[in-house]
């Protein structure tokens, strides 16, 4: 699983590095989570390919592409239940491996029922503020 | 006459007798989620003697050894009594001074995120050094413990063994996370069996409700239905091992008697372990990978966390009596009653609320108890294997 | 001579203790001394722990109003009075259908010194009910502040009956950065209480959502922790230290605004 995950974000760097001017973007057809808002796809592919399991420390692949070119630059994660108002009690770090693919770890959804994936994405020009519920 | 013998025999032949009661597909997926049980004995990568058989040995030793504590007052096994469910059945013991806090079953204590009512520690390696060294507890320091052990010809011999160096080559602190690491991997073979909700959700799982209450009484499937669903236990309650390893506060009062403050439970405790110099991001951890540091890396400080105490397993809960993490509930009917009741003015909530009075009658009262005895299962750990070491004798 | 050196040495204890806490000074503005608090903490203990904390001032309401009282008698230095509206603890959901809470308040307010009323919590256009209404009048009859714990919603509905009305939004209604600078922006007199927030600091930073906040109203936040249990009360001092942390991360003219200067404005417009 791991191998085929890895396999496939290696084939997007590939892609991105190997054009020299404009630097293709596409999500794979297979990321968990595709979402489209104002211009942005982002991609999220889960760790192992599967959705994140209760009480366990999950990390997932983010892929991002502004107009089908990489988005370069930050990316801040946060969770939360909508129902009972609070978040987890880990503070996720997301590092940008190369351009338009991000790195979000430090995760754990101590609880069942649903969590609110949170996903402020900014550069100097432009912020996008994404939300994304699953339910476990 | 003869048509209707016919059709007797055909219903006799088809009719089979449904047991049990039924359960949705949610139910289901929860009940699933609650196992497989026992679980894989996995190795603890931060410690390079888990799971070695001289250092599950030499750590037996250890943990019934009174030479740890000052004045060889105490032993591990004093406070976590193999026949009590490896704890003491006390609300509150005392060591050299009194204790604020209830001593917590060793049961299946292995590969959990974190250790201490507080979570204090990130390894059961770390969490075991604490009592050693804590003033109310064993209260010996390192340099007395050193003499001590290497006067022992014997136990020198074995420890060079599953060492492969001698106690006066180690550092203090070397020799402290060692002994640290030898009592942890004793304490990973401290375990419960398969209980009778083991066997029952395993004959679920198999979509066969029948005769599953010969596995668990229609009582205590009562109380799993309300376990899993109209009292939401299992939101923290959750997994093979019946706790999410995290903390709550669920409005069990924490002042620490005689007017002494409070227990600040979960707070002091993230304050202590990023404090702590053999927490999992130091130098100690046998990971050279740390992947194994990662919620202690990442963990936050919040408001609520003051008062929060660690969500126990529920694992042979009915042998585990006093409850809380001060003791203060007497027994399984208590703590029912307990959250049946609930003050919920005492937590603070924003949008629905995880905890609520659940006012559950006495039918349902008995039947989360039902359930709950239904956890038990054999309690096993590793017994004496002194011909390891048969060269020291 | 030895009572005299005694004396010395237990005025340098007190000076040491004191300014172990005093480099940035703070002003609590969500502290509640409820009845289930008094036996525990008793008014003196309370008072300690306050100054403990190294707080110049404290905001206290209390369920019932006893609390508060038993507080201003022993430091009516420290303590800031604000009336909650709750004879007792579980009263959260109820007080606003109970008209028997009107009288009540008019007498205390007639009787005692208040720089506000609440926290109380009223959600959507429940701020409409007759309850609130008449809240709302008496706290402009006093010329007193509102401490509101509700949602955006609620905050408008007083707004509407009242514009010249003052509010302290308590947890900033548990809103985001964005709705909350969209408040402060609409109604010049509302302030946000940060009591039982996280999101704005980590391990001593300042998050760059929050900061933008604060760089932009400076003048319109406040810090408070919120003893919503006995328990708590200890925690007004880790609370305290916690504050101070972050704090030092953003200039140091919003950083005395928010720490102790907007509070102080609004105690000293209330008990003008």
């Amino acid at each position: 699983m791991k191998t085929a995950v890895a396999a496939r974000i290696g084939a997007i760097i590939l892609a991105v590095q190997s054009s020299s001017y404009v630097l293709a973007c596409s999500i794979p057809d297979d990321a968990g989570v595709t979402i489209e808002q104002d211009g942005l796809t982002i991609g999220i592919i889960w760790q192992q390919d599967t959705p994140p399991i209760v009480g366990e420390v999950f990390e997932l692949n983010i892929i991002a592409c502004e107009e089908s070119k990489p988005f370069v630059g930050e990316i801040k994660a946060s969770a939360m239940m909508p129902a009972h108002n609070h978040g987890m009690n880990y503070q996720p770090n997301v590092t940008m491996k190369s351009p338009g693919q991000y790195l979000a770890t430090g995760f754990v959804f101590h609880m069942f029922g649903t969590w609110r994936l949170k996903l402020n994405i900014f550069s100097d020009e432009r912020r996008y503020d994404i939300e994304h519920d699953l339910t476990l | 006459m003869k048509l209707t013998a016919y059709f007797c025999l055909v219903f006799l032949l088809l009719w089979q007798p449904v047991y049990g009661l039924e359960y949705s597909d949610q139910e289901l997926t929860m009940i699933r989620s609650l196992g497989p049980w026992p679980t894989e004995s996995v190795k603890d990568p931060s410690n390079r003697f888990s799971q070695q058989e001289g250092a599950i040995e030499l750590g037996r030793q250890l943990f019934f050894d009174r030479r740890l504590s000052k004045d060889n007052r105490f032993s591990c096994a004093d406070c976590h009594q193999p026949n009590q469910a490896f704890q003491d059945s006390l609300p509150l013991n005392k060591g050299f001074d009194p204790l604020h806090r209830h001593t917590s079953s060793l049961l299946d204590v292995g590969h959990r995120p974190w250790y201490g009512w507080g979570g204090e520690h990130d390894s059961l390696w770390s969490q075991s050094i604490r009592p050693m060294l804590a003033s109310a507890e064993m209260h010996t320091n390192i340099t007395i413990l050193k003499n001590t052990l290497k006067q022992d010809n014997q136990f020198q011999c074995a420890f060079q063994q599953v060492t492969d160096r001698t106690i006066g080559s180690f550092s203090e602190d070397e020799l402290l996370i060692t002994l640290g690491k030898l009592l942890a991997s004793y304490q990973e073979t401290i375990k419960s069996g398969s209980s009778s909700f083991d066997l029952f959700r395993s004959q679920r799982i198999k979509q066969s409700s029948r005769n599953d209450e010969q596995y668990l009484s229609i009582d205590a499937q009562k109380g799993l239905k309300l376990f899993i669903g109209e009292a939401r236990c299992v939101l923290c309650h959750s997994g093979p091992n019946f706790t999410n390893g995290e903390f709550g506060d669920i409005g069990v009062p924490f002042f620490i008697q005689n007017g002494q403050g409070v227990d600040k439970g979960r707070y002091k405790g993230i304050q202590a372990l990023r404090k702590d110099p053999y927490n999992l991001l130091g130098k100690y951890n046998d990971d050279p990978s740390k992947n194994n540091a990662v919620r202690t890396k990442h963990l936050q400080l919040l408001h609520r966390n003051w008062g929060e105490f660690k969500v126990p397993s529920l694992r042979n809960v009915s042998q585990t009596a006093p409850y809380m993490h001060n003791g203060s509930v007497r027994t399984l009917v208590d703590v029912i009653d307990f959250y049946s009741n609930l003050d919920e003015e005492r937590l603070h909530a924003d949008g629905e609320k995880i905890l609520r009075p659940l006012h559950l009658n006495e039918e349902q009262s008995r039947s989360m108890v039902a359930f709950l005895t239904s956890l038990a299962g054999p309690i096993s750990a590793a017994t004496e294997n002194t011909q390891l070491f048969s060269r020291c004798q | 001579m030895k009572r005299v050196i005694g004396s010395l040495l237990s005025s340098v204890l007190v000076f040491s203790v004191s300014t172990a806490h005093s480099e940035t000074q703070l002003i609590d503005t969500h502290i509640h001394y409820s009845h289930d608090a008094w036996n525990v903490t008793p008014p003196k203990k309370a008072i300690e722990i306050l100054r403990t904390a190294g707080l110049q001032k404290a905001f206290v309401s209390s369920s019932s109003d006893e609390g508060t009282q038993l507080l201003y008698a022993k430091a009516p230095d420290l303590i800031v009075p604000v009336l909650r509206p709750y004879r007792k603890r579980g009263e959260i959901s109820t007080w606003l259908h109970d008209e028997s809470v009107i009288p009540m308040l008019e007498n205390l307010l007639a009787k005692n010194t208040y720089a506000g009323i609440g926290e109380f919590h009223v959600y959507g256009d429940n701020a409409n009910l007759p309850v609130i209404r008449r809240v709302v009048e008496l706290a402009a009859q006093y010329q007193i502040f509102l401490h509101l714990h509700g949602d955006s919603d609620a905050v408008e509905y007083v707004f509407d009956q009242d514009p010249s009305a003052k509010i302290l939004w308590a947890h900033s209604g548990f809103d985001d950065t964005y709705t909350i600078a969209r408040m402060l922006e609409k109604h010049p007199n509302l302030s946000a209480d940060l009591a039982f927030r996280n999101e704005h600091a980590s391990n001593g930073k300042v998050d760059a959502d929050w900061r933008e906040l604060f760089l932009a109203y400076p003048d319109r936040i406040m810090v408070g922790t919120d003893t919503f249990s006995p328990e708590r009360w200890y925690y007004i001092i880790d609370h305290a230290d916690w504050s101070r942390e972050w704090l030092t991360d953003l200039p140091t003219d919003v950083a005395e605004k928010i720490a102790y200067k907007n509070a102080l404005a609004l105690s000293n417009w209330a008990l003008k």
